[in-house]
């Protein structure tokens, strides 16, 4: 039923896109395709409209996409004769995207921004360059938990047991949480072994409430359902206003791990120029601040920083870039299915 | 009405009613069934016949009253000890299972020796000449071998009472002539006491001993076929029973019966009033006009014929007397009608044949 | 003669018609279902590369991986055997319920079956939080048992809890195939099963039973499929421990985007559709 449903969103999707385009085909119009919900709202208000304001002659379709997974079957549906212009999406989804031809290159041509970007940013092998960084983050309860957690070792403690609430793998933040395990339980290289992580996660099964939060983990936190968890750092400052002071953030001081979100422009898209000039400019100092600005992403341009304020750039990673693991998105996707296996058979079950 | 024979009451129903919500379905009943005898329920539908079978079966539970089998008190029972066999209208034969083990049913029940259920059952197939069929699945047979099935079914137990609830109304005329003689058969065979619910007069008076006519729950008449027949004791079961032509007519002080205009004179007892004047259409004779002579003491009354309605072995006239219009019949002895309609003719029948009964309600 | 010239010309119409008013709905068939099976099914030949690949070559590794990870075995297994076990649950809660609705008459009847059938006008999805709201450790249910003192297990974000919620959501389609099953329950045939001297219990395993085993058959395929595709129920009550195929096409699909095992486990459940499908003809064709 899921599956006949998908197919007939995408024929929805592919129907709407093409009366969308058939009925802006003289105004230059470019189709960006990026996530749904709370992305989009402060998206639109922090880098589109600006755009648009600046650049008369072009319009700006944000087109919303539920993950990553689905704007990647979105491109490959439309390989042959794409209505999408740019989107955005995960780096590791956009590495699959490249292997597959669906991105067009992206280089200083396209934008001059992209020699002042962190060097996380700037993947090799991959068309597409970062556009926003998050970062895992500890979730609490603020209701329940009166002294605010500084550490991750507060998801072991016991007074939570069964409060604890764990987007587990195949979700990249039981990835993330494995890296990071696997660093504090004295694991040097990732890449090599995350058995030390492992380890250290299997004493925290049994913690666990649920390893699939609905519909994400931050309502289920923010509303006592569960004490204390994880989750990326953007959405949580936004939902732990929106909660009312109900869900506290924290990056604790064994510092994160970095999610990549990165911008590519689709080989062949529709308005290829005019997607150009739109990828400069989200890449720019003030649309990165903006965004920042906005909804706590940490800013992928190193010029940014200056034009944030201080109390937004708090409340995201940038203030603390040393701390950050470096995270190798297109190294962990080859050990990410070992990974899972090793959640599914080791560490889930011993929290049944 | 309480008819009653002391003598080897089989089935006894004393005081029996019941009440579905507000309405008094059957307000009171008192009844006995002889052993070895068939007994008609005869009545038009929601006379409260099949209710009160199926408050003997046990599948309605009175609201008051005691039923009464060989001297137990069976009121209580669950269906499932009464120890009745029961045809139903529409059979009821077990779809899922072959007709063997349809007619086994009752016995396995019963826990009985597989020997003596496959004796039995056998036994009661041969009585209904099924055997040949024991394999096969109710809905491969016929209506006329289901019917009989569902006897056999009914009957290999050996029940205490045979039920039938309207057995014959499914089938067609001709089997319908058959099995009413094949049920009286087996019935008498096994001299076992039978319960015949039925609305037609046809079955009740062939093949019972005696007949229940009912009415709105309660019994107009109870009485062998002849009694019903010749002597009803109400209008009602007149009209019901056989075909009759209903006059209205007066009675004055001095005791003369007046109707459609003419004197008549009857042996019933006459009360001065309002009375129903019924005679049976194939009691009176006809004659052309002038050619009548009445019996002594008999009717005699001359009409016109207004119609004639020939239906094979029976003809039917409309005589029209008077402002009425007499039916007549006549069995069919030549190949032509001896009278048309305009013909005036003499009618006459025996003071004998004049029913009388009090205008009440119609 | 004359009654075949006559029929024979409107025969070959309504045959022509029968073809022009199936058009439709097969064309829809073949866009909306056959090809995407057809696609699907390609796609698990295809190999997948790391980060959610594809790549376009023919081989059997997925078919071959799969029935040799002892995971997937398991969790086949485990997909099929919960499922039959919340159908056969399900059944067993719904067949009083039919059987009194059957029997029930008059406005009564009516209300009854609106009631029955209600749920399916609410999400599955809103009826999953209710139940999480019900079955949660500090929810109702569980502070009940803990308040009679009888263990109080957790109910919510494991097996049990799917197994709940899923039989709660199974069960309108359940009554409704038993009802239309009950059809053949001649209220007449249990009268004389009682009269030949059945007690009710034997009348019930006797004929009543084994008359509405159609109903039982249709049910339980209905549910025993709606069990194995459900998706909804034991993504929000199974707190990721529990691993069904309809949740694990889910996860490669769409978080680890292995889109060639996950269309590998697709065809699998249609294999297991099929299974049932023919596991179901047969029961009514011994039935007959």
């Amino acid at each position: 039923m899921t599956k006949m449903k998908r197919a007939f969103g995408a024929g929805i999707v592919a129907l709407s896109l093409s009366m969308l385009t058939a009925g802006t085909a003289m105004a230059d119009n470019v189709v960006v395709a990026g996530y749904a919900g709370i992305f989009q709202e402060n998206y639109v208000k922090a880098v589109v409209e600006p755009f648009m304001k600046a650049n008369p002659d072009i319009t700006v379709e944000f087109y919303p996409m539920p993950n990553s997974a689905q704007t990647l079957g979105t491109l490959r549906a439309q390989a042959s004769a794409p209505q999408i212009d740019a989107a955005i999406l995960d780096v590791s989804v956009a590495k699959a995207a490249t292997g597959e031809g669906l991105f067009a290159p992206m280089d200083e041509s396209v934008s001059k921004h992209i020699a002042d970007l962190y060097p996380q940013a700037r993947i090799a092998g991959v068309n597409a360059v970062g556009v926003t960084f998050d970062n895992l983050v500890l979730l609490y309860n603020t209701g329940k938990i009166k002294q605010a957690p500084d550490s991750w070792e507060a998801l072991w403690d016991k007074t939570y047991a069964k409060q604890v609430s764990i987007p587990a793998v195949p979700d990249i933040q039981g990835t993330t949480l494995t890296i990071i395990a696997n660093k504090m339980a004295g694991g040097t290289n990732y890449t090599e072994t995350v058995e030390p992580g492992l380890k250290k996660l299997e004493a925290l099964a049994p913690n666990v409430q649920t390893w699939d939060p609905r519909p994400d983990v931050y309502q289920p936190i923010s509303s006592g359902t569960a004490s204390i968890g994880i989750g990326w750092n953007a959405r949580a400052q936004v939902y732990a206003d929106l909660s009312g002071g109900k869900l506290g953030v924290v990056l604790p001081k064994e510092g994160s791990g970095f999610q990549i979100n990165v911008i590519g422009l689709v080989k062949g898209g529709p308005a290829s120029e005019s997607a150009k000039k739109f990828v400069d400019y989200a890449l720019s100092p003030e649309a990165q601040a903006a965004f920042t600005q906005a909804m706590f992403y940490a800013p992928t341009n190193s010029k940014a920083a200056p034009l944030i304020s201080k109390e937004a750039i708090e409340r995201t990673a940038a203030g603390s870039m040393d701390q950050m693991i470096d995270i190798n998105w297109l190294e962990v996707a080859k050990i990410r299915d070992a990974i899972t296996e090793q959640w599914r058979r080791r560490i889930i079950p011993l929290s049944r | 009405m309480t008819v009653s024979t002391a003598k080897e009451d089989h089935l006894r129903l004393e005081n029996i009613g019941v009440s579905f919500g507000s309405v008094n379905v059957i307000p009171s009943l008192d009844l006995s069934v002889r052993k070895g005898e068939m007994v008609a329920f005869l009545g038009p539908s929601g006379c409260g016949k099949t209710t009160t079978l199926r408050m003997i079966a046990g599948l309605i539970t009175p609201s008051h009253g005691r039923i009464h089998v060989g001297g137990r008190d069976i009121t209580a029972l669950p269906i499932h000890d009464r120890d009745m066999g029961m045809v139903f209208q529409s059979y009821a034969l077990f779809p899922h299972m072959d007709v063997s083990r349809n007619v086994q049913f009752g016995l396995k029940m019963r826990n009985l020796a597989a020997g003596e259920i496959a004796a039995r059952t056998k036994a009661a197939l041969d009585m209904v000449q099924l055997g040949h069929l024991a394999g096969r699945k109710p809905k491969e047979l016929s209506g006329g071998q289901q019917q009989r099935v569902a006897l056999a079914r009914a009957l290999v137990i050996q029940p205490s009472i045979l039920l039938l609830d309207e057995p014959l109304s499914n089938l067609d005329a001709k089997l319908r002539d058959e099995m009413r003689v094949q049920i009286r058969a087996l019935q008498q065979a096994s001299g076992i006491t039978a319960v015949f619910v039925t609305h037609d007069q046809v079955e009740a008076l062939s093949m019972c001993d005696r007949i229940v006519v009912m009415r709105n729950g309660r019994v107009e008449q109870f009485g062998t076929p002849t009694e019903i027949y010749e002597k009803p004791a109400t209008a009602f079961v007149a009209n019901f029973v056989g075909r009759t032509n209903r006059l209205k007519g007066t009675v004055d002080a001095q005791g003369n019966l007046s109707a459609a205009g003419q004197q008549l004179t009857s042996s019933a007892k006459l009360e001065p009033g309002k009375v129903e004047v019924l005679v049976r259409p194939h009691r009176i004779a006809m004659q052309p006009a002038g050619a009548g002579k009445a019996a002594e003491g008999g009717n005699l009354v001359q009409g016109e014929i207004a119609s004639v309605t020939f239906i094979g072995d029976l003809v039917q006239y409309g005589v029209r007397v008077g402002g009425d219009e007499i039916m007549i019949e006549e069995a069919t002895r030549r190949c032509a009608p001896p009278f048309a309609a305009g013909d005036t003719v003499s009618l006459a029948w025996s003071a004998g044949d004049t029913l009388i009964y009090p205008d009440k309600d119609q | 003669m004359n009654a075949a010239a006559e029929t024979a010309p409107r025969t070959w119409r309504s045959g022509e018609l029968a073809i022009v008013l199936l058009l439709p709905i097969a064309l829809i068939n073949a866009i909306g279902f056959i090809l995407p099976v057809l696609n699907l099914a390609r796609y698990s030949f295809n190999q997948s590369t790391a980060g959610g690949g594809i790549a376009d070559v023919f081989t059997w590794e997925n078919w071959t991986g799969l029935l040799r990870d002892p995971f997937y075995l398991e969790l086949i297994f485990n997909s099929v055997w919960i499922s039959l076990a919340i159908t056969l649950t399900t059944l067993v809660v719904s067949y009083p319920i039919a059987l009194y609705l059957h029997r029930s008459t008059g406005s009564w009847k009516t209300f009854l079956t609106v009631l029955v059938i209600s749920p399916l006008l609410t999400s599955a999805v809103v009826r999953t939080y209710g139940w999480i709201a019900l079955l949660t450790d500090n929810g109702p249910v569980l502070s009940f048992l803990r308040y009679v003192g009888l263990p109080a297990p957790s109910l919510m974000f494991n097996i049990k809890g799917v197994f709940i919620g899923l039989t709660e959501i199974l069960m309108p389609y359940m009554i409704l195939a038993l009802m239309a099953g009950f059809g053949r329950l001649d209220p007449r045939v249990e009268e004389a099963a009682r009269t030949l001297g059945a007690t009710p219990s034997r009348t019930f395993w006797k004929i009543i039973l084994p008359l509405t085993l159609p109903g039982i058959a249709l049910g339980c395929l209905l549910c025993f499929v709606l069990a194995v595709s459900s998706f909804i129920t034991p993504k929000l009550m199974g707190g990721g421990r529990v691993f069904l195929l309809a949740t694990e096409i889910y996860d490669q699909a769409i978080v680890t985007l292995n889109w060639p095992l996950a269309s590998t486990l697709s065809i699998l459940v249609l294999i297991v559709f099929g299974a049932a499908l023919w596991a179901y003809s047969v029961v009514l064709r011994r039935l007959d």
